[in-house]
């Protein structure tokens, strides 16, 4: 079975799926290709950086 | 006398205090303008033809009190449609948001009414600020003056068209990965993102939060640093500065962005970076790092943050929204805390490498746009060229950023540079632009509208 209806369902997306399938279905590959991208990138461990990371100061 | 249509916003300031011009002529002026080119640039959703002249006569009789506001009282502006203005509908160019109708006023159009600045109407956006160029909305997308089947850049795409097309001498945007500097450059104008909340936020429809900043789009840097003292929340300025010079400004090239510019995209760079050595600046070359990795993780968080926002109308109404705004929002529904959470640890590791460059330089040089201007029908070029941008990295990081025109390409179209400064430091980031506005050839050719 196609990941694809589960994954929606869960985002409450099923009336967008029977509407727009194409798009949701890209929506869902494109999400796992930026993760994968990011993955790329080493992550540091908790002794490595300051944690929560989540603030994200500008000055 | 140049026509009152192409004057800057600064200009425009001062012939209203030498008595050269009054705000009602200018007023009449533009409304003329506009409604000679609007039906070809699509450049409003609504056009304030009442209250604006109402008032300019009440800032013309300041003017003759000897009472101005300010610099620009009685000086017209529009405001990207997804600013709020008091008793009109901000509809964010979206069907979903065609009834909206804003009870008070944006911080930051409490700040222009405060300085008298005239309001001329709501402009042209891409749907909620992201999506476009879309044609199947309830507005027709705007079209770039300089050739009206090209793209006049997004989201802040009226703005840019309005100041570009002497319909206004300047209109406030907004920019979550590169909004105000994309259009600005695509229509030949100056667009400034100011450092991060440095310009309140509040009225002002959200697309993602921690990425968005609103700012001018306006004809010169005089007038990015006059606006910004009027709209920033720190007290700066920022005039006061720009006549410093180049001389001692440390200037780092972002060599890898530069590498991927098209040939007469980057001969342009070329020949500016060879101006600013000329006039005294400090010119050495860095690197950011790899493109790609700095738009995904910009482009998690925008999705995340904006599905957080419009989830339940995804749900319920999708149909509603453009495709591509469709498109664009969706992926957000399918990212888990845990991208999320990976997406702000690298933005932290971003934040932090480009304020190690700041250590050793003032300012950074980057492309603008790397591509010339495609087609607004162009759903591939497009596509291309959004996704090989350098504007995004400093919506990630929060750091000033400039868009200038340095000349055009074959095809006539604008083609321009963009400066990132220190957080904060405005006034060493206009005085670089103002002082590279100076040693360019003086831009003197109008888009071929009349």
């Amino acid at each position: 079975m196609s990941p694809v209806a589960p994954l929606a369902e869960a985002a409450g997306l099923a009336k967008t799926l029977a509407e727009f399938p194409d798009e949701v279905e890209a929506a869902i590959k494109l999400a796992a290709q930026q993760r994968a991208a990011m993955a790329k990138a080493r992550i540091l461990t908790p002794e490595e950086e300051a944690w929560p990371p989540m603030q994200v100061l500008h000055d | 006398m140049t026509d009152p249509v192409w004057l800057s916003a600064t200009d425009l300031g001062d012939a209203y205090r030498k008595g050269a011009l009054s705000p009602v002529a200018v007023t009449q002026a533009l409304l003329a303008r506009i409604e000679k080119h609007e039906p070809s640039l699509n450049a409003f959703i609504r056009r304030e033809m009442d209250t604006a002249l109402l008032d300019a006569r009440q800032s013309e009789v300041r003017w003759r009190q000897g009472k101005p506001l300010s610099a620009i009282d009685g000086v017209p502006y529009g405001l990207k449609d997804v600013i709020d203005a008091a008793g009109q509908p901000t509809t964010c160019h979206s069907k979903l948001r065609l009834h909206h109708i804003a009870v008070h006023d944006a911080h930051v159009t409490a700040l222009m009414r405060q300085a008298g600045a005239v309001l001329m109407g709501k402009l042209a956006t891409h749907e909620f600020a992201l999506g476009g160029p879309s044609f199947d909305l309830p507005f027709p997308p705007a079209r770039n003056p300089w050739n009206r089947d090209h793209h006049p850049g997004g989201s802040s795409s009226g703005a840019g068209v309005a100041v570009a097309a002497g319909m206004l001498p300047f209109a406030l945007g907004t920019d979550t990965a590169g909004s105000i500097r994309n259009p600005a450059g695509a229509c030949g104008i100056v667009g400034l993102k100011p450092t991060y909340d440095l310009v309140p936020r509040d009225g002002v429809f959200p697309l993602a939060p921690s990425l968005d900043h609103v700012g001018p789009l306006c004809r010169s840097v005089a007038d990015a640093a006059l606006l910004l003292e009027m709209l920033a929340q720190k007290p700066a300025a920022y005039t006061a500065h720009l006549d410093k010079g180049l001389a001692g400004l440390r200037i780092g090239v972002v060599r890898n962005f530069l590498a991927l510019c098209e040939s007469q995209v980057a001969a342009a760079l070329e020949k500016a970076i060879v101006a600013l050595r000329d006039a005294g600046a400090d010119i050495c070359d860095v690197e950011l790092p790899d493109l790609g990795f700095l738009q995904t993780v910009n482009r998690v968080i925008l999705q995340a943050e904006g599905w957080s926002i419009h989830a339940q109308d995804l749900r319920n109404r999708a149909g509603d929204f453009a495709v591509s705004t469709r498109k664009r929002l969706l992926p957000g529904a399918f990212l888990a805390a845990e991208d999320l959470l990976c997406a702000q640890r690298l933005r932290r590791r971003v934040i932090t490498g480009v304020q190690e460059l700041f250590a050793g330089v003032d300012i950074l040089l980057v492309p603008n746009s790397f591509d010339s201007i495609c087609r607004i029908d162009d759903e591939a070029a497009l596509q291309h060229s959004y996704a090989r941008q350098a504007r995004a990295p400093f919506n990630l990081t929060g750091h000033p950023a400039i868009a200038l025109p340095i000349g055009f390409c074959s095809k006539g179209l604008p083609i321009s540079l963009q400066l990132a400064g220190r957080y904060h430091d405005e006034a060493s980031l206009l005085r670089a632009a103002y002082g590279l506005e100076r040693v360019l050839p003086r831009q003197t050719k109008l888009p071929p509208l009349d």
